[in-house]
C-alpha cells in the first residue's frame, strides 16, 4: 500500500456526515459509528444527502441559523469604521464550503457550530495598508459557552498559512484584537494573536 | 607545514601586488616578474577602499573577497601581463581563476597524524607567503581534533585565523561533542584535498570503540559514500566521528547504536541536549530505553516551552468581555450586565525563531499536549517499533490524542508508516474518543487502500 495517499484522505465526507446527521438529529449510533470502510462511508453519506435534500431550507440551517442569529452584532458596522469585514457563516454548506475554498479543515468545526459550541465567520482586510504578501481573507472562530460568553479561538488564512501561503502580519492580528475589543470579544494574547515582532508569522493549523 | 600541497601548488599562479617595486607575478613555470602599477589615481582609489574594508572589519572573508575584486580591477587595467618566459596570459578568464593574490586562503585539506600517545585529525588551511621575489612561500593555519588514547579524553583546537589571535587547545565531553564536531568541519576553502585521511582516522579511532564491531556503521553509513561527489561525504564522516566521540565518553550509548541503529543515536545526540556523563552515571542510565527516555526529556522540555506558550490556561486575557453573567440558586442565567471596568489591552511580542513543527493546538475542553510535554517517554513496545528520531517526533504527537496505552494499541494494530502519515492528518482536529479514532483511521487506512489500488491499475495485465 502506498501511505503518501493518506494525504489525500476526503474529511469533508467525513465532516459533512457528520454534521448531517446533528441536524437530522439521527443517532450515530445506529449505522455511523458501526461503519469502518471508505465505500461504507460513502454510501451512508450520499443516503443521508437523500434525507437532508427533502428537508426544507428552515429545517437543513435551522439549529445553525438560529445560534449565529445571536451573534449578528459581529457584521455590524455601527460601532466599528475599521478595515475588518465580518461575515458569519451561517449556513452548513457555508462551513462545509468555507473549508474546500481556504483548503483547511473548517468544516470539522460544522457540527460544533451546529451543537452550538462555536462560531466561525469569514474575515475580510480591506486595509490600505494590506501588502501584496497579505492574504486579503480569513476564515476566525470563536468558542462560546453560556457562562463565559464568546472567546476568540483562531484567525486562519489560505491553507492555514502553512507550505508556502502567505501569512498574517502583525498589523492584521492588531487590527483583529481592536476589533476583539469594539465588538466585546475576550481574547487572550496566544496561537494567532501572538505578535511577532516581525512582518510575518507561521503558526498553527485550524 | 602539515598539510603536503606539493602536487596542488604548481597548478596555481600568484601574485604579490602593490610591493614598493610594483606587481609581483608568480607563474607556474617558475618565472616570477614584476609589472608597473596600474594609473596612480585608481591606484589610490583602490589601495584607499581596501584600507577601509580591513579598518572596518576583521572578517577574513571579507577581507579576503576584496583582495579576489582589487585583482580582477588590476588585471583589468594593466595593458599586458604575460609571463616572459613562458607567454602566459595571466590576463585570460582560467588564469585569472588560478591566480591566487598573497594572504588569500586557497586550498584547505585533512591530515591523519597518530603519536605513541595520542591520534590527531588536523584541518589545514594554506595561503601564500609572498615576502620572497625568489619562490612562492604558503602559510599554513590549522584546526584539529586529538584523541588521547590512554585516557580517552577528547581536545580541540580552533583555526587561529587572525594573526593577533592564538586560539589555544580545549578538552571536550560528551555534552559538546556535537557543537565541536560540527565546528571542526566547517570548511574554509572550496578546494579540498587529501580526503582519504579522514577514513584513516575513523578506521583508528574505531579501534578504540567498544562494541565497534557490532555497531552496523559500514553498511548504515559508509555505504552511501559511494559515488559521493561534492564534499566527497564529509556529511557523513561527520557523524560517524560524532558518534564514535559520543560513545567514547559514555560507552552506554553503543547499546543505542546497536539495538536501533548509529543513524539513530546521531540523531539523538543531535536533537537531545547531551549532558555530561557523570549525570548519565549518577542516574545509573544505562539501558538504551533509559538512556533514550533519559535524554529525550531536553527535547520535551523544549517543546514544552513551545506548547505552554499557547496554553490558554497559563495567559491572562489580554482583553476580557466587560460582559457579566449573574446566576440564581440553580445556576441558571438570569441576569446580563455590562460593566464599565477599564480594560488595559497590552500587545506582546514573541520572538517566533524557536517555532517547533508541530507545535499544539488548544480546542475547547480538549488540552491533552500538557501531559505529553511532561512526560515525552515511550515504553519499551514504542521504542522497540520507532526507527529513527524522526519517527519519534512524530509518535509522541499522538499523545495529543491518545493516552500512552492506546498508543501501543495503535502501533499494535497498525503500521508505524501508515500512523507516522495520518499523524499530520488528524493532529489539528478535535479529539476522539478512542474507539472513534480507531475507526476513522479504519476508513482512513481503507481510503488509502481504494487510492493505491486505482493507481496500480495500469499494472493489471502487465503483471499477471
Amino acid at each position: 500500500m502506498n501511505y503518501d495517499f493518506v494525504k489525500d484522505f476526503d474529511f469533508i465526507t467525513y465532516d459533512d456526515t457528520l454534521m448531517m446527521i446533528e441536524v437530522l438529529e439521527f443517532d450515530p449510533k445506529v449505522q455511523f459509528t458501526k461503519i469502518k470502510t471508505w465505500k461504507g462511508l460513502t454510501e451512508y453519506h450520499d443516503n443521508l444527502i437523500t434525507y437532508f435534500s427533502v428537508l426544507k431550507d428552515e429545517q437543513k440551517n435551522g439549529s445553525i441559523m438560529n445560534f449565529v442569529s445571536k451573534f449578528r452584532f459581529l457584521e455590524d458596522r455601527k460601532d466599528y469604521d475599521g478595515p475588518l469585514e465580518i461575515r458569519l457563516l451561517a449556513t452548513p454548506s457555508m462551513i462545509i464550503n468555507e473549508g474546500i475554498e481556504m483548503k483547511h479543515s473548517a468544516s470539522a468545526y460544522a457540527s460544533q457550530v451546529a451543537q452550538g459550541f462555536y462560531l466561525m465567520g469569514q474575515v475580510y482586510d480591506k486595509s490600505p495598508e494590506r501588502k501584496d504578501n497579505e492574504p486579503p481573507r480569513y476564515t476566525i472562530g470563536f468558542n462560546y459557552d453560556k457562562l463565559s460568553g464568546l472567546e476568540f479561538d483562531q484567525v486562519k488564512g489560505f491553507a492555514n498559512e502553512l507550505g508556502g501561503a502567505p501569512m498574517k502580519s502583525d498589523r492584521f492580528k492588531k487590527e483583529v484584537m481592536n476589533w476583539l475589543t469594539i465588538k466585546d470579544v475576550s481574547y487572550r494574547p496566544i496561537k494567532d494573536l501572538k505578535l511577532s515582532g516581525e512582518d510575518m508569522d507561521r503558526e498553527s493549523e485550524l | 607545514m602539515i598539510l603536503n600541497i606539493e602536487k596542488y601548488a604548481s597548478k596555481y599562479l600568484y601574485a604579490n601586488l602593490d610591493t614598493p617595486t610594483g606587481d609581483i607575478y608568480y607563474c607556474d613555470c617558475g618565472e616570477i616578474f614584476t609589472k608597473g602599477s596600474a594609473d596612480e589615481e585608481v591606484k589610490k582609489e583602490l589601495v584607499d577602499a581596501g584600507t577601509k574594508v580591513s579598518e572596518m572589519s576583521m572578517d577574513e572573508e571579507l577581507a579576503a573577497e576584496f583582495r579576489d575584486i582589487y585583482k580582477g580591477v588590476k588585471l583589468g587595467f594593466e595593458e599586458e601581463v604575460k609571463c616572459p618566459k613562458c607567454s602566459r596570459n595571466f590576463q585570460s578568464s582560467l588564469n585569472r581563476e588560478t591566480l591566487i593574490v598573497n594572504g588569500n586562503s586557497f586550498i584547505s585539506g585533512y591530515s591523519f597524524k597518530e603519536t605513541d600517545s595520542d591520534l590527531f585529525l588536523y584541518y589545514s588551511v594554506i595561503k601564500p607567503d609572498l615576502k620572497s621575489i625568489e619562490k612562492v612561500d604558503f602559510s599554513e593555519d590549522f584546526k584539529y581534533l586529538r584523541f588521547e588514547k590512554e585516557t580517552k579524553k577528547l581536545f580541540y583546537k580552533d583555526l587561529n585565523r587572525h594573526p593577533n589571535l592564538t586560539m589555544n587547545e580545549v578538552e571536550f565531553d560528551l555534552d559538546e561533542t556535537i557543537s565541536i564536531v560540527d565546528k571542526f568541519f566547517v570548511f574554509e576553502t572550496t578546494k579540498i584535498v587529501n580526503m582519504f585521511d579522514l577514513h584513516l582516522f575513523l578506521g583508528r579511532v574505531s579501534n578504540f570503540i567498544i562494541d565497534a564491531k557490532n555497531i552496523d556503521i559500514i553498511h548504515e553509513l559508509l555505504d552511501s559514500l559511494q559515488g559521493k561527489a561534492g564534499d566527497s561525504g564529509v556529511d557523513v564522516i561527520k557523524k560517524i566521528i560524532s558518534i564514535f566521540f559520543g560513545i567514547i565518553k559514555y560507552s552506554n550509548l553503543s547499546t543505542i547504536a546497536m539495538t536501533k541503529s548509529s543513524v539513530f543515536l546521531y540523531d539523538l545526540m543531535l536533537e537531545c541536549k547531551m549532558p555530561k556523563p557523570q549525570i548519565l552515571i549518577e542516574n545509573n542510565i544505562t539501558s538504551p530505553i533509559k538512556i533514550f527516555n533519559f535524554l529525550i526529556q531536553n527535547y520535551v522540555n523544549k517543546l514544552s516551552e513551545e506548547v505552554n506558550s499557547d496554553n490558554k490556561e497559563v495567559h491572562e486575557f489580554t482583553f476580557k468581555s466587560k460582559q457579566r453573567i449573574s446566576f440564581d440558586d440553580n445556576g441558571e442565567n438570569v441576569k446580563v450586565e455590562k460593566t464599565d471596568e477599564e480594560q488595559t489591552v497590552k500587545f506582546q511580542i514573541r520572538d517566533a525563531n524557536d517555532y517547533i513543527e508541530g507545535k499544539v493546538k488548544k480546542a475547547k475542553g480538549q488540552y491533552q499536549v500538557e501531559d505529553v510535554v511532561e512526560d515525552g517517554t515511550v515504553s519499551k513496545f514504542v521504542f522497540k517499533q520507532i526507527r529513527n528520531f524522526s519517527d519519534y517526533k512524530k509518535i509522541i504527537k499522538f499523545f495529543k490524542l491518545v493516552e500512552r496505552q492506546e498508543l501501543i494499541t495503535l502501533l499494535q494494530k497498525y503500521e508505524i508508516d501508515f500512523l507516522l502519515n495520518v499523524i499530520d492528518l488528524i493532529y489539528f482536529r478535535k479529539k476522539l474518543q478512542f474507539k472513534e479514532l480507531e475507526r476513522l483511521l479504519d476508513i482512513i487506512l481503507d481510503a488509502t487502500a481504494v487510492k493505491s489500488k486505482e493507481n496500480c491499475a495500469f499494472l493489471d495485465g502487465i503483471l499477471g
